[in-house]
Formats: C-alpha cells, structure tokens, sequence
C-alpha cells in the first residue's frame, strides 16, 4: 500500500499543491528576482475583472456543453444500432472505434487540412456538390472555427460513448426487454422505459468523463485554431498555455489552472450525486 | 528467503547497470544544440559541417541535433530553461532573446568577446541589439533583411512591371492573380501569412507596417498605434485579403511553399526564401527577381543568434563552437551556404554573391532598414503580436471596424506599458 500512497502523493497531490503555490505568487519568470514574492489572492482578482478569462470560461462551456451532448448522442445511437453481434457489426465497432486510437494533436492536422480555405477537402467537395460558389474560410472566421472544432472534438469522442454504451447495454436484462416485446412494446417503448433508465449510470460516467476531457482538451484546438481566430476558440486551457509559454506568466496561468480545477470538481460533484444504486 | 534474495539480485543488477551506463555517459560529453533550422536547406548544411569540424577538434565531445518546428521554439526553450536544464549550445529567436535577457537566464559575453575582434567587424546594428542594460548577452550571426522577390516569367505574361510604391503593388497583384473558370484562385498575386492563430504569423502585416512608416511605437518608445500609416498597412492587407489575392489561412510555410512551388507571383520575405527555392523548385530560381520592397521603407531586423545560458554545463565549449562559427573563415561559409548575409562585415564573399546574386539587394536592405521591436516593449513583443493579430482577425476576416481595432491595439500597448 506504501509504495502506492507515495506514488499517488508524487504523481498527483504535488503538482496540485505546486500549481496553488504559484498562484498565490508573482510566477513570472520575465521577473526571476519577484518571482517567488506572495502576492496572496491578487491574481485571482485579476481574474474577475479579466474579460479575456471570462471569454475563455464561457467558450469552454460551451464548447464542452455541445461536445459532450452531440457525442454522447451518437454514441448512444451507434451502439444501439451496432448492439447486436454479427460481422457488419464488428467491422463497423472497429470502425468507429478508431478515432480514438488517433493522438489528439495528429487529429488536429487532418482537420486543418480538410478545412483549409484554399487546398482544404472540405470545401473542394463542397463545391463540387453545388453547395457553396465561393471558399468557406473555416479556420479564419470565428463561428465556422468554432464549429470546426467541436467537430473535432466530436468525432474523437464517440467512440468512448460507443464503447461505454455497448458495455451497458450487454448489462440490461434481456428478460425484460423480452417480456417487454411479448407484451406488445413498441422498439421506442421499450428503449424509453427500459433500456434509458437501465443506461442511468453508464450515462453519467460518459458525461463526466467527456466533458472533463473537454474542460481540459488542449491540443487538438492548440493546433486547429491556436485559440483563434480573435480568441473565438480560446477555452481556459488554451489561456493557461498562452499566459504561461506564450507571456511567462506562470503565477497567473496557475490561478487560471486552480479556478479549472475547482470547476472540474464541482461538475464532478454535482454529477456523480446523481448516479442511482439500481436501475429503476 | 527466496522473494529476498531475488529483490536482491535484481537491485544490484540495476545498480551496475545505471553505473556502467553513467560511466560511459561520462567518457563523452554531449552538447545539446536545438535549432528550428534543421532541415531548412543551407542552415542545416553550414550547421552540420561546423559541427563535424568541431567533434574532430574535440575528441569525446559530441553536439546533438535536435530539431524542433519554429512554431514551438519558444516554447521549447522556455520549457527547457523553467526546468532548470538549458540546451548547451542556444540558438534563439528574437522574440525570446529579450525574454531570456529579462528573465536572466542568459550569461554575459563580455569578458569572452573581450578576446575576439567581433565587436570591430560586426554589422553595428545587430552588435547593438545584442546589447542591454550595458551587458552583451547574445550574438546575432545573421539580420532579418526583407525583400520583395518576384517571378519574373509571371510578370512578362501579365506585362507587368514590377513595383515600386504601394499602389502599384496592389494592382500588380491583382493583374497577376489568375482564376479557372469557376473562380479558384490558381495563382496567387502575393503569397501572405493569412493565418489568424499564432502571433509568428503576424509577420506580413509587420512587414507593411514599417514599409509604409508605422508601428506601434516608435523608435524613442512611445505609443504610436494611432500613426496613420498602421491604417494604410491595415487597409492593404485587407484589400488583398477581400480581394482574394493571397492564399487564405496560410501560415509562413505554406505562404513560402506556395511561392517557390510556383502560385504565387510575389512574395516579401528574406534571403531564406531563395535559399529554399535554389533547394525546392531549383528549375524556378532563374525566374526569380528580387527588389526592394515597393515601400517607402524598408525591413532588417535581427533573425538568428547565439548565446550561453547561465545555468548551461560546458560553458567554455559551447563558447568554442560559438567562437568558431562568428570566425571570418566561418562566416565566409555561413553566406554561401545558407544563402544569407552573414553579420560579420566582409563575409559576403563573391562566391556567396555568384551563387545568388541576389543577396546584394539583401545587404543594401541591411544598411537602411527598420526594426520591428520598440524600445522598451521587446520582452512584450509576444503579447503585442498576439493582441495586434486577435484585435485584426475580425478585420480581415469579418465587418470589425479598424478603428475599433487600433482602439485595442492601444489600450494592450497603455496595459504593457504600465
């Protein structure tokens, strides 16, 4: 048990404990001579009247809201369709599953490429289909940008809401849906009376975990958008790299970090309390 | 007593192991030499001849490339230093030189190029910007002289001529912008950086910003957002943008690419421009014309140099290779291969000028022109570019009005000041 506890302290109270240390000091390494000065609670009210931070905050959210709904929901709709087992249904599990195999940051590659204004697949076919006349500036204009990276994020979500779904799924009683189906339920009957309450907790363990993931999600944006155009794309983690690697300011980047941290327990929180013993 | 006697054998296998490993580690020294200019033709030929000659001079000693994108230098450095663990040999860029000298992370040279004749021979302007606060704490090996270079074959087929003020730019490059049928761009007038994402691709606008007279502040430091030639600067990029003149969403690679792949008519950048023709597309480099850029102004700041880190191990050999490499014999070669003009004066050789003619245009640029940095903004100048290109991106690409922009751009340069 030792050796876990130490490594546990090592690998996950330290760099906490270090990040609410540098945020309430001067942090700045243009400044090594205030670097180590206490400056108490000061960056954190700069925070409140910093109306990039609030930006960047209600961007997450946002961000975070649509990823975790619009993956979720088809997650949830792929592994209905793909519960059963057959060999169509397994090539196209693997299928699906294989964005996740693919590191954030390459991901983010290939989608600025399909959406390059200029060169990008996305609006080559589109034009072709008669959809659009003139080159959609994707990565240049704030709402086109954002979509894009939602998109993004979507397409590597999914197959973790597959997954977890399929797994639930194998765990609803088959008698019931059974029983259900002798009795005359309707497909839509039965998913809303038995299968949706029984995926109860499955449901909040993918929703905690995307959106999480979403709070803290850096590279794949870092390299579609920067955080642009305008800060358009700018979520608080994104902040905390420009603040740290971009202006030296690791005292401020660490109260931003500190504030994500709180944020991220809170929804933990808030989620996990609704998570029920049994399924109905 | 078997479970023991096993942990036993196993930690001390371990501990010869780690030891022998760390003796060998001892018996040679490895000095670690990150650059963004490996791979870039030239840069790396020069780079990897001084280092072999320096490995023969220095039996057990052995520098290690590392390459790393341009776009994450900065931040690659800033990691290595904030974990106390500088690269041996550090090459810098100029945005973080006046943060590393800020951030005292940078040793002073002094007393070393005391023995060296470098401060007699050394082009003034890039000895002087390796000064501050009375210290010298960097040497740039090579200015950032700026240039328009155009395809010449493109010019005679549109019977342009080639510019030579603003307005004529502007229509040359709307006379050399070709469309298909269906209105795909299929050669570009001017090859511009059009991303929007990182502050490095601010680096058009800068160069339209001096041309034309303007930048945030000027030489004497004081806040200069409001001078109207930061407008007229503006105003250009937006008409070639609107226009569809340039490629959308490029970044300085692709905007380089498209030019010496043969897209794009013009291209205002430096000598590595070429360098990266002569390598890339070498049937297109007769084409190639350079001129001075069609502004009243002219571009040559500081690009590349040199400096020993404070907390950095083998101080005196990275001093030997630095030594070595700002040597006339040294400099002589950094011209002819990488195609730049050296900063040592009378470096340019005649060979370097026959292989490209070009760089004579370079090194008048170098004697009149401007610097992008603002006294006593240089260690802001991240956050400026990043503030002036997030307060321009809806200008470009969207109906924000400019005033509204240089309103930003101000209040960010009032913020710094403070």
């Amino acid at each position: 048990m030792l050796p876990a506890a130490i490594f546990s302290v090592a690998m996950v109270a330290y760099p906490v404990i270090r990040t609410v240390w540098l945020s309430v000091h001067n942090g700045n390494l243009a400044r090594p001579r205030q670097m180590n000065d206490f400056v108490g609670l000061q960056h954190y009210q700069r925070l409140l009247g910093d109306g990039n931070f609030w930006h960047a905050l209600l961007v997450m959210v946002i961000y975070a809201a649509a990823v975790t709904a619009i993956a979720y929901g088809i997650g949830l709709a792929a592994a209905l369709l793909l519960e059963r087992r057959s060999a169509f249904t397994r090539i196209s599990r693997t299928l699906l599953t294989l964005p996740w195999a693919v590191p954030g940051v390459v991901a983010g590659f290939v989608y600025v490429w399909m959406f390059d204004a200029s060169f990008g697949v996305t609006n080559f076919l589109m034009r072709r289909l008669g959809l659009i006349d003139q080159p959609v500036l994707w990565l240049l204009k704030s709402t086109p940008a954002f979509v894009v990276v939602i998109l993004a994020a979507i397409w590597k979500t999914v197959p973790f809401n597959m997954l977890t779904h399929l797994a639930g799924l194998q765990a609803v009683p088959e008698e019931l849906r059974e029983a259900a189906r002798v009795d005359g339920a309707t497909s839509w009957q039965e998913f809303r009376h038995i299968v949706w309450p029984a995926l109860g907790n499955v449901r909040v363990v993918s929703i905690l975990i995307t959106t999480l993931h979403s709070f803290r999600e850096f590279g794949q944006i870092y390299v579609l958008t920067g955080g642009g155009p305008a800060r358009a794309t700018e979520t608080l983690s994104v902040q905390i790299y420009t603040e740290s690697f971009g202006y030296f300011r690791f005292g401020y980047a660490s109260a931003i970090g500190i504030v994500l941290l709180i944020a991220s327990l809170i929804f933990t929180v808030a989620t996990v309390r609704t998570q029920k013993t049994s399924f109905f | 007593m078997r479970p023991i006697r096993s942990f036993v054998v196993t930690v001390g296998l371990s501990l010869m192991l780690t030891l022998s490993a760390s003796a060998i580690a001892q018996e040679q020294i490895t000095l670690r030499f990150p650059s963004w200019q490996w791979g870039q033709p030239g840069y790396d030929e020069f780079f990897t001849a001084a280092i072999a000659e320096f490995e023969a001079a220095h039996p057990g000693v052995r520098i290690e490339k590392i390459p790393v994108a341009s776009a994450d230098y900065a931040d690659s450095l800033t990691r290595m230093f904030a974990a106390g663990d500088p690269p041996e040999i550090l090459q810098y860029l100029s945005q973080l030189y006046y943060l590393a000298v800020e951030a005292d992370w940078l040793e002073e040279l002094d007393d070393r190029l005391a023995t060296t004749d470098i401060q007699a021979t050394w082009a003034p302007y890039l000895w002087d910007a390796g000064n501050q606060y009375g210290h010298t704490f960097g040497i740039w090996v090579s200015g950032s002289p700026i240039a328009l270079m155009y395809n010449r074959d493109m010019f005679e087929e549109a019977g342009v001529a080639v510019p030579t003020n603003k307005e004529e730019f502007l229509e040359a490059a709307r006379a050399l912008t070709v469309r298909d049928p269906d209105g795909t761009v299929t050669q570009f007038g001017f090859a511009l950086t059009t991303k929007m994402d990182n502050n490095a691709n601010i680096y058009g606008l800068k160069n339209f910003v001096i041309g034309l007279g303007g930048n945030w502040g000027t030489p004497a430091g004081e806040i200069d957002v409001m001078n109207p030639a930061n407008r007229e600067a503006i105003e250009l990029e937006k008409a070639l943008i609107d226009e569809n003149l340039v490629p959308h969403g490029a970044d300085r690679v692709q905007a380089r690419k498209i030019f010496w792949e043969g897209h794009a008519a013009m291209i205002i950048e430096g000598p590595w421009v070429m360098t990266s023709v002569r390598s890339e597309n070498p049937s297109l480099l007769p084409s190639i014309g350079v001129a001075l850029m069609p502004f009243p102004h002219q571009t040559a700041g500081t690009s590349n140099g040199f400096a020993i880190a404070r907390d950095a191990k083998h101080k005196d050999l990275a001093w030997e290779f630095l030594n070595m490499i700002t040597s006339q014999e040294w400099m002589e070669r950094y011209g002819e291969l990488a195609g730049v003009t050296p900063a040592r004066q009378g470096a340019l050789t005649a060979a370097a000028l026959g292989n490209g003619p070009w760089l004579q245009v370079f090194a008048d640029v170098e004697s009149t022109g401007l610097n992008y940095f603002i006294p006593g903004f240089e260690a802001a100048q991240n956050e400026i570019d990043k503030g002036v290109i997030d307060a321009l991106a809806e200008v470009f690409y969207g109906a924000k009005p400019v005033d509204s922009a240089l309103a930003e751009i101000q209040a960010l340069m009032e913020r710094l000041r403070e």
